[in-house]
């Protein structure tokens, strides 16, 4: 089972995609509805990791002043590891 | 004689390239960059003489026993300690001001008076004991300068019984980078026999620190931030304090004997504080980092750290009412950080987009100050940029114009 920062990008990959489209402050705050285990400002690294790996795209949204983030291509929800 | 350019030559993680393009490091706040001989005093270690120090009667043991102890003493020079025995080894400033806990009987008729702006590391332990009925804990209110008033700390400390309370603060706050003026609260402390515990973690890196002068009683420093290694910090503390002081870890080299039945004789400090195998490396290392803030001069650190500051307080004074700043406005009056708050733009995102866009590290979020940033209901966070002795103006100007465009784009 993912532990850590893995545990946590499995849970951002979780939450786009029940939630699709959604800024960093918007995971952050669904990320601790869901009682991570890590204090919220792990999350931001985790994107940035997430990011770097290719596996979200971002948009710049003037409209929620933010960076909204998806998912690059379709996730197996089964096959998260959270 | 200040030379930025041959002090960068010393970092060489600020000559790494990002997508084949050269950053700029501004969290320092959180974790120094290392010099070469501090870097070239682990690698020694770790290479050269490998060993256990003070247990083996080998060459190994008695260079690194040899180094150890001459760490100590660098570390209570450089602070101007009475005596080396005086500088207990911990892992950073967090296991120091736990171990300073020590010092309370836990009875539940001692006060802490700690403020707002507290790190986790010397607040969370203080509410921790309170909810267990061990103390009663006062949490002066700091508002956003960070800083209380004298009057305030002298209020707080009437209502204590003497003898019978400890204060423990930071020098400078890691979010307001407000100063405090240490040596006057000292004063009111000790006048009604309280204990003066000293938060120096963002201090000890970036002004010169006299434990004589600031006149407190047990003082906390992580070397992580001022050069040295992680891993690695001390407890400073008068000798007398140090001797009341109980051990929070015991076990190997905290005795001079042991028998059956249940008989152990203590060693005096610093011994009794480090149980079981230390982090020699780290030690050795540590000392390096020492001398070469000796060999610099923190005033002369702490000089080019004001100019660092003025070049960034003026940019972002030139953003409006489009952000604020927590802390002091004028540049001498605080340490070369600050803690942005960008108005409704998430910080975390300015961040990642700093880091993914334009090379800029540096830190977002709360900061280990969660009761602070929500008691200014700051609940995204701040946006902190945290400068040293390797930055120069140019590359605060570079930050301050990305700023802009992100502030621009989002906007």
């Amino acid at each position: 089972m993912a532990k850590g920062i893995e545990k946590t990008k499995q849970l951002i990959l979780l939450l786009l995609h029940d939630m699709g489209p959604s800024s960093t402050e918007e995971l952050i705050a669904e990320a601790e509805t869901l009682g991570i285990a890590e204090c919220r400002d792990r999350v931001p690294g985790a994107i940035a990791d997430l990011n770097g790996e290719r596996m979200l795209t971002k948009q710049l949204s003037k409209e929620k002043k933010a960076i909204v983030w998806d998912l690059s291509d379709k996730v197996d929800r089964s096959k998260l590891d959270f | 004689m200040f030379d930025i350019k041959n002090i960068r030559e010393d970092f060489p993680a600020l000559f790494e390239l990002k997508d084949g393009r050269p950053i700029i490091y501004c969290d320092s706040a959180c974790m120094s960059l290392k010099p070469k001989p501090v870097i070239q005093a682990l690698t020694d270690y770790y290479t050269k003489f490998t060993a256990c120090a003070g247990r083996s009667p080998h060459m190994f043991s008695r260079e690194t026993t040899k180094r150890y102890e001459a760490a100590r003493e660098k570390t209570a020079k450089f602070i101007n300690a009475k005596n080396s025995s005086e500088v207990v080894w911990t892992k950073n400033t967090t296991e120091a001001l736990n171990l300073g806990s020590m010092i309370l009987k836990l009875d539940g008729t001692e006060t802490i008076i700690a403020t707002s702006e507290s790190h986790n590391s010397n607040i969370v332990k203080w509410m921790f004991l309170e909810n267990a009925g061990k103390i009663k804990l006062k949490v002066l209110d700091a508002g956003e300068t960070g800083i209380c008033s004298l009057d305030t700390f002298s209020a707080a400390i009437d209502e204590c019984q003497p003898g019978k309370f400890l204060v423990s603060l930071a020098q400078v706050s890691n979010v307001t980078a407000g100063m405090i003026d240490v040596p006057a609260i000292a004063k009111i402390i000790h006048e009604k026999e309280g204990i003066f515990q000293l938060d120096a973690a963002q201090s000890f890196p970036h002004l010169s620190v006299d434990v004589q002068k600031l006149d407190v009683d047990l003082m906390a420093v992580s070397m992580h931030k001022a050069c040295g290694p992680s891993g690695i910090g001390f407890l400073w503390g008068k000798y007398h304090i140090l001797e009341r002081l109980h051990p929070m870890i015991l076990g190997g080299e905290t005795v001079s004997d042991v028998k059956i039945p249940n008989t152990i004789k203590m060693l005096p400090p610093p011994a009794k504080f480090e149980a079981g195998l230390q982090n020699y490396g780290g030690v050795i290392a540590a000392g390096a980092a020492i001398d070469y803030l000796d060999s610099i001069g923190m005033d002369n650190v702490h000089q080019h750290e004001v100019r660092l500051s003025k070049v960034m307080l003026e940019g972002l004074e030139e953003f409006g009412d489009k952000i604020s700043y927590l802390g002091p406005t004028r540049a001498e009056d605080r340490a070369a950080l600050a803690a942005i708050d960008l108005k409704g733009i998430n910080p975390h995102e300015v961040a990642i987009l700093l880091d993914d866009m334009y090379n800029i590290f540096l830190r977002s979020g709360y900061h280990c100050t969660h009761a602070f940033h929500h008691s200014l209901d700051l609940d995204q966070g701040t946006l902190r940029p945290s400068w040293y002795l390797y930055n120069t103006e140019e590359e605060v100007k570079v930050f301050i114009e990305a700023l802009g465009e992100i502030i621009d784009t989002l906007s």
